[in-house]
């Protein structure tokens, strides 16, 4: 949310790249830095790109043994 | 050249009058700090301080001392340029709260009334706001000359207060503070007020604009009669002007300046389909940011709008050393307050817009005339970071 300037009120899990406007190019450097500041986790470039929404980043980090719940 | 200390003028300003009229050149400075300065400046340069010049000392905010040089004649009929365009014949008084060091109190307010013949009076500001209070209410027909970041003072002193007998209020020297002008209404019912562009260099007019010619507070309006504006090829505001100063004099020596000379205001703008000119920010503080074009200025001023205290923005590179800006609230937003500044962020523009860092203060530091000490705001370790961009 801080990433994307969403309101709490806008946010779900289920929200995919499309449906954030200011999910832009930029967004997605934005998220892979606060991913790694956040849960430890460096995103490679491909895994990056790869990402299509909320949950594409919530999949990556439990395959890597990333709880996101916590 | 004469030197005079602002601070210490003889309560009837006779020391100035003499000083202008008088075939020694003079130098206006606000302390004896600038007194040093000064004397350090004209040392080798005294030749060319002709009988006719004055000058003043400017270091904005960078605190590189320069002495801009002014020509007495031409500082006359800039003047009368400036009563013409403000149809000023009804003003009898101009009340000083501004430093008469600094230019814009110097000649749009000490200088027109010496040569338009109406009353000059000086006040302690707002360091004695009940006498300042009582000089505006008992002064008939009465001319202000303000900077926006004194309304924060009249709101906090003069709340309830209006002022009907003030005709004319002027604000120069920093952003115009249009999404202020209800409460400059309810201040001044009857003032006729102007938006006056330019720089010290211009000694110091070259625009002007009335309030409600546009609701846009970086429209300065279109220039006075003889000036002339233009940009390069970069975007920077340069001018002509038959009143500008007729030198600069800093460590490196004395620049002349030419009637012919297109002179940088140190602003980036443009002019708008109507004729009226535009400012975009200072030059140093509108660039490209992941190729987008950035000014400072133009997203402060959006958001002013809607924050009561103070904005302001300083340029500083991101980590990876891709230009970008910080935004400064003051006085310290609640979690609330810096939602709503992103969320504004969000709706007016795309991300390269946005500041790389999201800071407070508890009050923006000021330079003497008024204007926000950039390098002050920059310095200060006790700001507290309440948003940073993760890039």
């Amino acid at each position: 949310m801080d990433v994307l300037l969403l309101d709490e009120s806008e946010f779900g899990f289920g929200m995919g790249r499309d449906d954030i406007q200011t999910w832009d190019s930029l967004a997605v450097v934005a998220i892979s830095v606060g991913i790694d500041e956040e849960f430890g986790y460096h995103f490679s470039p491909e895994e990056a790109m790869g990402i299509k929404g909320v949950p594409d980043i919530i999949a990556l980090l439990e395959s890597k043994g990333i709880s996101f719940a916590e | 050249m004469k030197i005079i200390n602002s601070s210490t003028l003889k309560a009837d300003y006779s020391d100035v009058q003499h000083a202008w009229t008088s075939k020694n050149a003079f130098c206006l400075v606000s302390d004896t700090g600038s007194r040093i300065s000064v004397k350090k400046l004209i040392f080798a340069q005294e030749p060319f301080l002709q009988s006719n010049h004055f000058a003043f000392l400017t270091s904005g905010s960078t605190g590189e001392p320069r002495l801009i040089v002014g020509d007495k004649t031409r500082s006359e009929s800039l003047v009368k340029t400036i009563h013409t365009a403000q149809s000023a014949d009804e003003v009898k008084t101009t009340i000083c709260t501004l430093p008469i060091s600094y230019s814009y109190a110097f000649i749009n307010q000490w200088l027109w009334a010496f040569v338009m013949q109406r009353n000059f009076v000086a006040t302690s500001g707002f360091s004695r706001p009940d006498a300042l209070k009582e000089v505006i209410q008992n002064s008939e027909n009465s001319m202000l000359c303000l900077v926006a970041s004194q309304l924060s003072m009249f709101r906090k002193f003069f709340e309830r207060t209006s002022f009907p007998k003030v005709i004319r209020v002027n604000f120069a020297g920093e952003s115009f503070p249009q999404e202020q002008m209800n409460f400059v209404s309810s201040l001044f019912p009857n003032a006729q007020v102007f938006n006056n562009y330019g720089c010290t260099e211009a000694m110091p007019r070259l625009t002007i604009r009335h309030a409600m010619a546009s609701g846009d507070s970086s429209n300065i309006g279109r220039p006075l009669r003889g000036v002339e504006l233009r940009t390069d090829s970069h975007g920077r505001l340069l001018f002509r002007s038959p009143y500008s100063a007729v030198a600069s004099v800093g460590p490196c020596g004395v620049h002349k300046y030419q009637d012919c000379d297109w002179i940088e205001t140190g602003d980036m703008g443009e002019q708008l389909p109507d004729g009226s000119w535009r400012v975009n920010g200072r030059s140093n503080e509108v660039f490209k940011r992941f190729g987008e074009k950035v000014s400072i200025a133009q997203v402060v001023g959006e958001l002013r709008f809607g924050w009561d205290g103070s904005i302001v923005g300083y340029a500083c590179d991101d980590a990876n050393g891709e230009p970008g800006w910080v935004l400064v609230a003051s006085p310290e937003p609640d979690k609330a307050q810096v939602r709503a500044l992103l969320l504004a962020l969000r709706e007016r523009y795309t991300r390269a817009h946005w500041p790389i860092r999201v800071e407070s203060m508890e009050s923006i530091p000021r330079l003497p005339n008024g204007k926000v000490d950039l390098v002050g705001v920059r310095l200060d370790e006790n700001k507290k970071l309440h948003w940073r961009q993760r890039i």
